[in-house]
């Protein structure tokens, strides 16, 4: 972004809800690229405010904002009450419950040595729940017009292809692919690896599009 | 690095520079990927953040997170009242500063370049040389750097800074040496070269024309 700022109060961002804990997209909502951040708000006491995950390869600082938190990472439980800074490294299994109404954590994330890609998981969310549900067909019904929309986010075009792939959609598929990969340098390296990829692992335009060219 | 590592903001002990006191988060917690401080306001009409611009310097984009209390911010021309929760996100060419209502106010800043790998600077490290710096004296600030500079060779932004001091104190050979080694560990410290005044002393040397170019 050019030459303004932006200001926004926490309580005033929109939640968005992807089927697991609804967070405030605050990288998404004041337009920052140089690192992730985002919030989440428990309801109730005993809330799940962060999903149980591991990084691929990010950096995450929690920062207890309000309340009471309890972190679980790797096989320890921290207590965390507001104030609290607890930093994990990408492979440590990490989750948290809120043991306070109202608790907020903030995560901020980036990866060390790399420029940090704004993955879009903001947009992505409102689809999250058609596919982990399954419903492919629904979900490349609203990731299209998104994912080619917005092109600075090359993992929703991956994604799109994904499910495209899953659902037989090949030429879709490998187009949406090229797209991602021409973007970012990850999602050729994601793709190797990736079950969504196959139905159409095999296909020479697939294989074309994962040989490093550069 | 692996595992994790968790801290009580108020626990980490705050650094002194000469200007507003501050917490060094990322450094605390040996986080690599962005930067993160935190300053807390002992009175109200205190100012919390220095008035500047991360252009030219670490080309920033900056989150500030009012913790709590009540601040205002100044950015570009504007007033902007920041009270607890409130976000203020700066791109890295706005000159901004910050003042606190009350006493206490605390605010969290995160920062890390649009575009490129976060590189950390090691200001932190740079706090004890600052005062020296400051009053001129660059052979007592040299003294005090050097051997920071040589257990920390992680923070390539201190061998930037011994080599301002380098040039500063009529050490040309040492100078070019350290900004080498600065600019080999990020490109980034060719432009800041460039633009600081503190290489004038050697400036037209060809060997200091040969490592910005």
């Amino acid at each position: 972004m050019s030459d303004g700022y932006r200001v926004a109060r926490l309580d005033e961002i929109e939640e968005v809800d992807d089927g697991r804990c609804p967070f405030r997209p605050v990288r998404y909502r004041l337009g920052i690229t140089a690192f992730g951040v985002n919030s989440w708000t428990a309801a109730a006491a005993g809330d799940r405010i962060i999903n149980e995950h591991t990084q691929d390869d990010e950096e995450e600082l929690y920062v207890v904002l309000r309340g009471r938190a309890r972190f679980e990472v790797g096989e320890d439980k921290v207590d965390a009450p507001a104030g609290t800074l607890v930093f994990v490294s990408p492979d440590e299994r990490r989750t948290a419950f809120a043991e306070e109404d109202g608790t907020t954590v903030l995560a901020i994330g980036a990866v060390a040595g790399r420029a940090y890609e704004p993955d879009g998981m903001e947009l992505w969310a409102p689809v999250a729940t058609h596919y982990q549900a399954g419903d492919y067909d629904r979900a490349i019904e609203l990731l299209k017009p998104i994912a080619e929309q917005h092109p600075e986010y090359p993992t929703l075009l991956y994604n799109l292809a994904c499910l495209e792939s899953l659902t037989g959609r090949k030429v879709e598929a490998i187009e949406h692919l090229r797209q991602s990969v021409e973007r970012s340098e990850r999602s050729r390296e994601l793709a190797r690896d990736d079950p969504d990829f196959e139905p159409i692992r095999g296909e020479r335009s697939f294989e074309e599009l994962l040989e490093v060219t550069s | 690095m692996s595992g994790y590592k968790v801290a009580k903001l108020e626990e980490i002990e705050e650094m002194g520079d000469g200007r507003c006191p501050w917490r060094p988060i990322r450094f605390h917690l040996g986080i690599q990927a962005f930067g993160i401080n935190s300053w807390t306001a002992r009175d109200a009409g205190d100012r919390l953040i220095n008035e500047h611009s991360e252009e030219g310097e670490s080309g920033d984009e900056e989150l500030y997170v009012v913790l709590n209390g009540h601040a205002t911010f100044e950015v570009g021309e504007d007033k902007v009242d920041a009270p607890e929760g409130t976000l203020v996100f700066v791109p890295t060419n706005t000159r901004r500063t910050a003042f606190a209502e009350e006493a206490g106010t605390t605010v969290l800043a995160i920062g890390a370049p649009p575009g490129e790998a976060y590189v950390a600077f090691g200001w932190e490290l740079w706090a004890p040389a600052l005062p020296y710096y400051q009053s001129g004296d660059y052979d007592k600030a040299i003294e005090v750097m050097a051997p920071i500079v040589e257990e920390h060779p992680e923070y390539t932004g201190l061998y930037f800074n011994l080599a301002c001091l380098e040039s500063l104190a009529g050490r040309p050979d040492d100078a070019i040496e350290h900004l080498g080694k600065a600019i080999e560990g990020s490109p980034r410290f060719k432009d800041m070269a460039r633009s600081d005044t503190d290489f004038d002393p050697i400036r037209t040397d060809p060997r200091f024309e040969a490592l910005v170019a």
